[in-house]
C-alpha cells in the first residue's frame, strides 16, 4: 500500500506504542521511521522487524547503560538514538543494537527525499497488529457515550 | 489560555476562509463546471474547478441515492448523500474513476498523492425537500426557514494532511495559496457548497419544466453545514505548535488595534455598522442545548451594553478600541469580550491581514530534548509553565475523571469515564496537566544535579512530557491551561476555538461533545466574487436581500 509520510508516521507512532513503548519514544520511533522512508529506506519493515526482536522484553533491558550497552545484551535502536540525541550526538563507540538502520536518521539526511511510502502487505499487517493493542474494545455504552451523540442524526 | 474562553472564540479576519476568500478575490482565481452529469434521482458526478495564477484543483463530487435510514452524521456512517475528493490538478477520466471506486467509501477507501482532501456531505432532511419543491413551484422558499436550518447539507469530516493516502500538507505548504492553515480543506467546502446550491435547483429543474433558481441574495444564505465531534478535540493539544501562532496571530491583530491613537470617520462608521449587524446575527443564532442557550443569553445582553456603550463613549478620542476592549473586559461575559476583539479587527485589514501568514507551523518534525539540562532547572520549568496542574490534587477522582482513548471499532477518537469503564490502560497522551504534575512528583528523588539526559533513561514514561515542556516554554500560547480530563471539562470548547479559527458561525453544540457549525453562510459564491466583497459577509445584512 502507498502511504503519505505522515499517515505512515502516525502508524509506526501507534505501532511502537501497542508494542508497550512509552508514547515519547514512539514518538522518537515513529519520526527516526519517517526520516528513514524520506531516505528511500523500507523503514516499515526495519520496524516490524524490531518490534518481533523486542516482544516480551522489558524496556529498561533494551535502554543502553552508560557505556552504551543494553542489560538484555542488544540495545533497541530508539533508545539508543534517543539518548544520543538528549546528548547532542556524542562520538560513542555502541554496543549490539538491533535494525541499526534505525540510527541512521541520527546522521546527515540527503537532499533528494522520498514523499510516500509503499508498505508490502505483510509489513502493514504487523505494524497494524501493534497499533491495533493501542485501541479500546468497544461496549456499546462507549459507542454512545464516549463519541456524544446519539446513533443516528437525520433531521 | 483557559478553556472558557476558548470555548468563546467567534471568527474574525483571520479566520481561514475568510483568507481563502480575499486570496481568491485578489488573484482573480477562475472557477468553472466542466461536467455536471447527474440523473433525475440526483445520482451522478460533478466536477468542479478553481484555477489560481498557477494551478488548478478540481473538486470532484459523487452525488448517491441514500435511503433516510442510513443518513448519519456519526463518524462511524458508511454512506452519505454525496462524496468529495479534491484534486491536485485536472483529473483524466481513469483519475475519477479510481475515485469513484474508492471516495464513496471514505475511510475504507484509498485516495493518492495526487489527492488533496476527502470529504462527505449529507442533505439537512428538514430543509433539502422543502427547497426543492418551492423551486419547482416556480417560487422561492421560506426565507424564516433557510434562517432557522442555515445549509442544505453537512459535511461530516473534511480529510486533508496525508490522510487515507491523501498528500502531506508538507508536500503543499510550499504553494502560497496553502501556506495558511487548512486552505485546501477550505477550499473543499467553499466548491461543496456550489456543487449543493447547483444540485438543489437542478432537482427543482427536474421536478418541473417551470422551476425557478433562488434569488441570489436568498441563496448566499445557505452555508454548507458541518458536525463536528471528538475526533477534532485532540488536535487543538497534539498541534501546540500552530495553536500557539494561531493565538498569538490573533493577540498581535488585537494589540495593533489597540494601540490605533485614532479612528477615522470612515473606521467608525464601518465598526457601527458591524456592530448592528452582528447584533442582528446574535438574535439570530439559536441553539438547542442548555449550554449555548445561557451563553446566548448572556451575550445578547452584551450586545445591549455595546450599544449602550457606543451611545456614550466617544470613539474620536484618543485610543478608542484600547478604551473599549478594556471596557470590554470587566463589563461582558466572555462571549461577549471575545465577540468586540472580533468586531473591533473589522475595520483594520490594512493593519492585521498581513498576520495570516504567519499562522501556520511545521508539526512534523519532534521537539529536541536538551540532556545536559539539569533537575535544578528542569524543576522550576514545570513550575512556570504548570503552575495551574501542580495546584490540582490528582488524588481526588474528579480530576482525572476522564481519559482520552480510540474505539477499537471505528478508530475514532472518544472520552471516557477512567473510573467506570476499562479504558485507562488506553490513554492517548492528551493530558499535559496531570502528566506534568506526575513527572515533577518523581523528580523528588532526583538530586538538583542530575540531567535530563539521566532521568529520562530511567524514566522513559515521562520523554513524551518533557519534550512538550520544552516547546510549549517557547510558545506562550501553545498549552492550554486547563485541566483536560476533568470531570466538568467541555471538550465543546476546544471544538469551538478551533471552528472560529475556521471562520464558522451558528455554534449549536447537540450535547458537552457534539457541535454543529455553518461554513461560508453569506459568502459569495465563485460568479459573485468579482463584484461582491469577499469579507464583510460573516454578520447578516442589516436589510434582508441587500448585496453583502
Amino acid at each position: 500500500m502507498n502511504l503519505s509520510l505522515s499517515e505512515f508516521q502516525a502508524l509506526v507512532r501507534k505501532a511502537f506504542r501497542g508494542a508497550g513503548y512509552p508514547w515519547g519514544l514512539a514518538e522518537d520511533g515513529a519520526a527516526a521511521a519517517r526520516t528513514l522512508a524520506e531516505c528511500g529506506e523500507d523503514a516499515g519493515a526495519a520496524v516490524a522487524r524490531l518490534l518481533d526482536a523486542v516482544e516480551g522484553r522489558e524496556l529498561a533491558e533494551l535502554m543502553p547503560d552508560d557505556n552504551w550497552v543494553a542489560p538484555g545484551g542488544t540495545a533497541c535502536p530508539i533508545c539508543v538514538g534517543a539518548c544520543l540525541r538528549d546528548l547532542g550526538l556524542p562520538d560513542v563507540e555502541l554496543g549490539p543494537v538491533f535494525e541499526p538502520t534505525l540510527l541512521l536518521p541520527e546522521a546527515p539526511r540527503p537532499e533528494d527525499r522520498h514523499d510516500r511510502v509503499d508498505l508490502d502487505p505483510a509489513t502493514l499487517d504487523t505494524l497494524e497488529g501493534w497499533a491495533h493493542n493501542t485501541y479500546a474494545p468497544d461496549t456499546e455504552a462507549s459507542r454512545i457515550a464516549g463519541a456524544g451523540a446519539g446513533l443516528t442524526d437525520n433531521d | 489560555m483557559k478553556l472558557d474562553r476558548m470555548g468563546s472564540f467567534h471568527q474574525c479576519r483571520l479566520s481561514f476562509m475568510r483568507t481563502l476568500l480575499r486570496r481568491m478575490k485578489r488573484e482573480a482565481w477562475v472557477f468553472e463546471r466542466p461536467r455536471f452529469d447527474i440523473d433525475a434521482d440526483g445520482v451522478g458526478t460533478a466536477l468542479y474547478t478553481a484555477t489560481t495564477p498557477e494551478r488548478t484543483y478540481t473538486l470532484v463530487a459523487f452525488a448517491h441515492d441514500l435511503p433516510d435510514d442510513m443518513r448519519s452524521d456519526r463518524v462511524i456512517a458508511t454512506a452519505w448523500d454525496t462524496t468529495f475528493a479534491l484534486h491536485d490538478g485536472i483529473p483524466k477520466d481513469e483519475d475519477v474513476e479510481r475515485l469513484r471506486a474508492n471516495v464513496p467509501l471514505q475511510e475504507a477507501g484509498r485516495v493518492s498523492g495526487s489527492e488533496l482532501t476527502l470529504s462527505r456531505a449529507n442533505r439537512s432532511v428538514r430543509l433539502w425537500s422543502k427547497v426543492v419543491d418551492a423551486l419547482a413551484a416556480g417560487r422561492q422558499p421560506d426565507a424564516e426557514l433557510i434562517e432557522s436550518v442555515g445549509y442544505l447539507m453537512r459535511t461530516t469530516a473534511v480529510y486533508g494532511s496525508g490522510k487515507f493516502g491523501a498528500a502531506d500538507r508538507q508536500s503543499i505548504e510550499d504553494r502560497p495559496e496553502f501556506l495558511a492553515p487548512f486552505q485546501a480543506e477550505m477550499l473543499t467546502v467553499f466548491l461543496i457548497r456550489t456543487f449543493v446550491m447547483d444540485l438543489v435547483e437542478y432537482m427543482a429543474h427536474q421536478a418541473s419544466r417551470d422551476a425557478v433558481v433562488l434569488e441570489p441574495a436568498l441563496r448566499r444564505r445557505f452555508g454548507i453545514g458541518n458536525s463536528t465531534g471528538l475526533g477534532m478535540a485532540p488536535f487543538l493539544i497534539t498541534h501546540p505548535r500552530l495553536i500557539n501562532n494561531w493565538i498569538a496571530a490573533r493577540e498581535e491583530a488585537l494589540a495593533r488595534v489597540r494601540a490605533v491613537d485614532r479612528a477615522t470617520d470612515a473606521e467608525i462608521a464601518m465598526f457601527r455598522s458591524f456592530v448592528a449587524r452582528a447584533e442582528r446575527g446574535v438574535a439570530r443564532w439559536h441553539s438547542e442545548h442548555e449550554i449555548q442557550q445561557a451563553k446566548l443569553v448572556d451575550l445578547t445582553a452584551d450586545v445591549d451594553a455595546l450599544l449602550a456603550r457606543l451611545d456614550e463613549q466617544d470613539l474620536t478620542a484618543d485610543r478608542p478600541w484600547d478604551a473599549l476592549v478594556r471596557w470590554a473586559h470587566e463589563a461582558l461575559s466572555l462571549e461577549g469580550q471575545e465577540l468586540v476583539v472580533s468586531l473591533v479587527l473589522e475595520p483594520y485589514g490594512h493593519l492585521v491581514d498581513d498576520l495570516t501568514d504567519h499562522m501556520h507551523a511545521d508539526e512534523s518534525s519532534l521537539g529536541s530534548i536538551d540532556g545536559a539540562m539539569t533537575v535544578a532547572e528542569l524543576r522550576p520549568a514545570i513550575e512556570r509553565q504548570y503552575d495551574w496542574a501542580l495546584g490540582i490534587d490528582w488524588t481526588e477522582p474528579r480530576a482525572d475523571a476522564r481519559a482520552w482513548y480510540v474505539s477499537e471499532e471505528k478508530l475514532e477518537p472518544r472520552l471516557g469515564e477512567r473510573h467506570e469503564e476499562p479504558i485507562a490502560d488506553y490513554e492517548q497522551p492528551l493530558q499535559p496537566g496531570r502528566d506534568a504534575a506526575r513527572l515533577h512528583a518523581d523528580l523528588v528523588a532526583w538530586d538538583d544535579g542530575a540531567t535530563v539526559a539521566e532521568v529520562l533513561r530511567a524514566h522513559p514514561e515521562h520523554r513524551h512530557t518533557v519534550r512538550r515542556l520544552l516547546l510549549v516554554a517557547d510558545s506562550p500560547y501553545g498549552e492550554i491551561r486547563d485541566n483536560t480530563i476533568d470531570a466538568e471539562m467541555l471538550p465543546i470548547d476546544l471544538l469551538r476555538s478551533k471552528l472560529s479559527f475556521f471562520g464558522a458561525t451558528d455554534f449549536d453544540p447537540r450535547s458537552d461533545r457534539w457541535v454543529r457549525i455553518t461554513m461560508f453562510r453569506g459568502a459569495p459564491f465563485p460568479h459573485e466574487l468579482g463584484e461582491l466583497d469577499p469579507d464583510t459577509w460573516t454578520y447578516p445584512d442589516l436589510v434582508d436581500g441587500s448585496a453583502a
